[in-house]
């Protein structure tokens, strides 16, 4: 029943401002902030834009030229090659320790928890991708990585718990789709699905006969927290919330208008003190839910950046 | 922080959220040439907050917050009678911008639905379904409890899926 309603919204959502007029805008703001200059230390604690930067300045220069050392050493062209660092690597350690931390203490609300320990639970698969592409990634780090990932699945369910304690539904199940959509994209990369792999007798004796390598084994855990939080996922769309739930069922479909297109956009942005907010209407109850291993629809894609 | 990094975030901000404030503005007010010039002043103000050194949590939820006094400020300005009419419609879908949308036969039958609803109900379904926000912004914005909007956003949910059964 509800297309008619969701195709309005996403008619809605297509007013914006020209670029012409986005510009001019701009432009007048930025001669704006040239003229009416921050006065000298009236901006000692706003507003912060990175987790790198509010490093810098909550630690001061003595930091900031060690991590400049730092990265000299590591040979790494920018501090933003600690974001890209891998177990191994020189700059994992700031990665882990300082811009992980920083962030964390900058997520305050419930959603940003639940956002950024998502964030984290996938990061660390985006990491064994990479070092499975390098041919690094051994069994001692692939246990690690997924020990990391169960720890930040957990992290991201309990803060979407307390979203749906607050009222929160559709903020906890956006969350929630997300992050399995996340995962079982990520453990598709490390290594097929099973029945993918083996479609063959021949090659499913051959899986069969050699023992899993730290790819597959990891893949499989993966598979599992994403099982893990679609359960819980699941389990809040088809008791708690059946009204949303079956507006997210509608909004996930195509656009009746628009065959082929399931994706609906809405930036809801990042700004620099805030984590991104994933404003994902998800689908529900009993079959509603796409099932695991399938791709799931954004319907209103978050962080552009 | 200087200057520099106080407009550079100044402006992402209006990079990541110009055109939803603009969008807000131009529902509660059916004009182009208005919401530009209300998009324009909320961001001014909002780096006098910057500036100000106020400590920002949630840049989103403020811009939204101005944006939604500056249309109020706007209708009083204008006529006394048009800000009942705001309060009591909520959002106005009138004007050029919006024709592509409204005269679509389908979009009549949901904006008629929609228009049964009372203005804050409206208000909060279109902010927490066009403009994607929480129901926590959405009642920070508004100056009531999340538990409050939720509870608006649910039955208002229901009603337009009620009406619009086929």
């Amino acid at each position: 029943m509800n297309h008619r309603f969701i195709n309005f919204i996403r008619g809605l959502r297509e007013a914006k401002l020209s670029d012409a007029s986005f510009a001019r805008i701009r432009d007048a703001l930025a001669s704006y902030a040239d003229l009416h200059t921050v006065p000298n230390g009236a901006l000692s604690h706003t507003p912060i834009l990175s987790p790198l930067a509010s490093f810098f300045r909550m630690k001061g220069t003595l930091y900031a030229g060690a991590l400049v050392l730092v990265v000299m050493v590591a040979g790494g062209g920018a501090a933003t090659g600690a974001e890209r660092a891998v177990p191994g690597d020189v700059l994992y350690a700031l990665k882990i320790n300082v811009n992980e931390k920083v962030a964390a203490t900058l997520a305050d609300t419930p959603m940003e928890k639940a956002e950024l320990s998502a964030k984290l639970a996938t990061r660390r698969a985006d990491e064994a991708i990479a070092l499975l592409a390098e041919g690094r990634l051994d069994e001692t780090t692939a246990s690690y990585l997924d020990a990391q990932v169960a720890q930040n699945v957990e992290a991201s369910s309990v803060a979407a718990a307390t979203l749906e304690s607050e009222g929160d539904i559709a903020a906890s199940l956006m969350v929630r789709t997300d992050l399995e959509e996340e995962l079982t994209k990520r453990a598709a990369s490390l290594a097929p699905p099973a029945a993918e792999a083996a479609d063959t007798a021949t090659m499913m004796m051959a899986a069969k006969a050699a023992p899993a390598d730290p790819g597959t084994q990891l893949a499989e855990g993966l598979r599992a927290q994403a099982h893990r939080v679609a359960e819980a996922r699941n389990h809040t769309a088809a008791n708690i919330l059946p009204g949303i739930a079956d507006v997210g069922a509608e909004l996930s479909a195509p656009a009746a208008d628009t065959a082929g297109s399931a994706t609906l956009m809405l930036d809801a942005g990042t700004t620099t003190e805030e984590m991104p907010v994933r404003a994902k209407i998800a689908p529900t109850p009993s079959n509603a839910w796409p099932q695991e291993g399938e791709a799931n629809r954004a319907l209103w894609l978050p962080e552009g950046n | 922080m200087d200057q520099e990094d106080a407009k550079a975030y100044f402006l992402e901000t209006y990079d990541a959220y110009g055109s939803d404030i603009y969008r807000f503005c131009l529902m509660k007010v059916s004009s182009r040439e208005v919401a530009e010039d209300l998009t324009q002043e909320v961001f001014l103000r909002f780096w006098q907050t910057v500036r100000e050194g106020t400590e920002l949590r949630n840049a989103r939820a403020l811009l939204y917050t101005v944006a939604r006094n500056l249309v109020i400020d706007w209708y009083r300005k204008k006529k006394e009678t048009s800000l009942d009419l705001l309060n009591e419609k909520g959002i106005d879908f009138a004007g050029e911008d919006f024709k592509k949308i409204t005269e679509h036969a389908e979009h009549q039958e949901v904006l008629r639905v929609i228009d049964t609803l009372d203005g804050p109900s409206k208000e909060a379904l279109m902010l927490r379904f066009v403009d994607g926000l929480s129901p926590r912004d959405i009642a920070s914005i508004s100056g009531e409890t999340p538990n409050a909007i939720s509870v608006r956003l649910n039955r208002a949910i229901k009603k337009v899926q009620q009406q619009l059964q086929p």
